[in-house]
Formats: structure tokens, C-alpha cells, sequence
């Protein structure tokens, strides 16, 4: 289980650590679920861990505005596992996981006690969507 | 323009042009590929217009890396604005055509 907190009783978010070609890095990711990738990291931070872009594709910011941003592959520790994972380059510096990790899991925000815990579960395990 | 390598991290001038590039190639495809492969990825080589169609982002890009082991691809999502969205905004491009029995 992953845990985190949900902090000012407003923003979910947990600490995941991020491995690249130079670096590993522990993040703060905030858990957007409007964002419908796996994670998003500021040019500056992939730059600093060595990540390498394998790929161009346009994002579509909160605000309206259309981007394009590299993609590239990183390693993520997830659920005690190294798992490889699509990290799309953003402009916003705060880092985010999106819902396309989260699939096959339950992701359960408390804003009663400010807990944010992220299961794996069996009866979604066998699930593979990519 | 030159096809950019997976060996760094490319800069906003060189994004810039090759989603121009791709999208020069994806425009003249689009009406025959939203009927067919709505809500699919297109991973495009910008530079010669070889392109792959996959059911995710990551299978269109492998089929095409077998081919080009080392070059950045550019990668649409058939029928929508973009292929990642912020702030929930997973709005198609248009409405989908009718449905004719390929997906």
C-alpha cells in the first residue's frame, strides 16, 4: 500500500521516488485525477534525474492552452517495485501523478482525517491495459 | 529538418518544429483515420511520414521502433485534442463518426 497525506485538507499527494539515467529523485507528486497520464515532471527535474525523450505528444493544459512536450521512460517505485513508467515533460513545476497509473487500483482519499492510500487489490490484478 | 534521437532531451525549438512536421502529415490522413481508428494513437516519424497505429501510446511507438531504433516519434490520439490532458479536459477533437465495424 502506498500512502500519503492530503495536505491543507485540499491537495492529495504522495512521495514517490523517480529513477533516471543520472539520478533517483524521491517527488511530492500531487494525485491529479485530471490528469489522464502517469506522471508529470518540470523540464528542469527531468533534465536533473537524465531523462532521455523517446517521444513528442501534445498536452492540453487546465488552462485551455496546447502544448507539445517530450515523453520519456523512467523507472518509478511502485508498490515496493521498480515499474516502467511514461513521464510526460510539463511547463507546471508541481509534479503530478495521473490516473493512468492508478488503473487497476484503488485509490481512496479521506478528507476526514486527510489520509491518501493507494491499494492494489486481486480482484484487479489480472487486468493489462497496455 | 533532421530526425532528433532518443540520446537527450530535445529543445523547445526542435519540439516545436517536429509537431509541425507531424501534424503536415497527420492532416491529409485524418478524416480516413478518425473513421476507422477513433480514440487509437498514431505515432508519426516526422521527418519521412512512416507512421504506426496502436491501441496505446506506448504499442504505436513500439511497432514503430522496431524500424528506427533511436529516433523521437510524434504521437497523436485519433479523434481528440491532444493525447494527455490536465484538469479533466479529455475532449475529442470533434464528433465521432459513425461507427463502421473496424473497432
Amino acid at each position: 500500500m502506498i500512502k500519503g497525506k492530503i495536505e491543507d485538507g485540499l491537495h492529495p499527494k504522495t512521495r514517490v521516488e523517480i529513477s533516471g539515467n543520472f539520478a533517483a529523485k524521491k517527488f511530492s507528486l500531487l494525485v491529479d485525477t485530471g490528469f489522464d497520464l502517469d506522471i508529470a515532471l518540470h523540464h528542469t527535474e527531468a533534465s536533473n534525474l537524465g531523462l532521455k525523450a523517446f517521444g513528442v505528444v501534445s498536452l492540453d493544459y487546465a488552462n485551455g492552452e496546447k502544448a507539445d512536450e517530450p515523453i520519456c521512460l523512467a523507472r518509478v517505485l511502485w508498490h515496493g517495485k521498480w515499474k516502467r513508467t511514461t513521464i510526460a515533460l510539463s511547463k507546471d513545476e508541481e509534479p503530478a501523478i495521473g490516473t493512468r497509473l492508478m488503473q487497476d487500483l484503488v485509490v481512496t482519499l479521506n478528507f476526514g482525517n486527510n489520509r491518501l492510500t493507494i491499494e492494489e487489490h486481486a480482484k484487479f490484478k489480472s487486468k493489462k491495459r497496455r | 529538418m533532421e530526425a532528433l534521437t532518443t540520446d537527450h532531451l530535445p529543445t523547445r525549438q526542435e519540439i516545436n518544429a517536429y509537431g509541425e512536421a507531424a501534424r503536415k502529415i497527420y492532416e491529409p490522413l485524418r478524416s480516413k483515420l478518425e473513421a476507422k481508428y477513433w480514440g487509437k494513437y498514431i505515432t508519426i516519424h516526422p521527418v519521412n511520414g512512416d507512421y504506426a497505429i496502436g491501441r496505446s501510446l506506448e504499442a504505436a511507438d513500439n511497432k514503430l521502433r522496431k524500424k528506427y531504433p533511436e529516433v523521437i516519434f510524434y504521437t497523436i490520439r485519433i479523434g481528440y485534442r491532444a493525447v494527455a490532458h490536465f484538469g479533466g479536459r479529455g475532449a475529442s477533437d470533434g464528433k465521432r463518426p459513425e461507427r463502421n465495424g473496424h473497432d
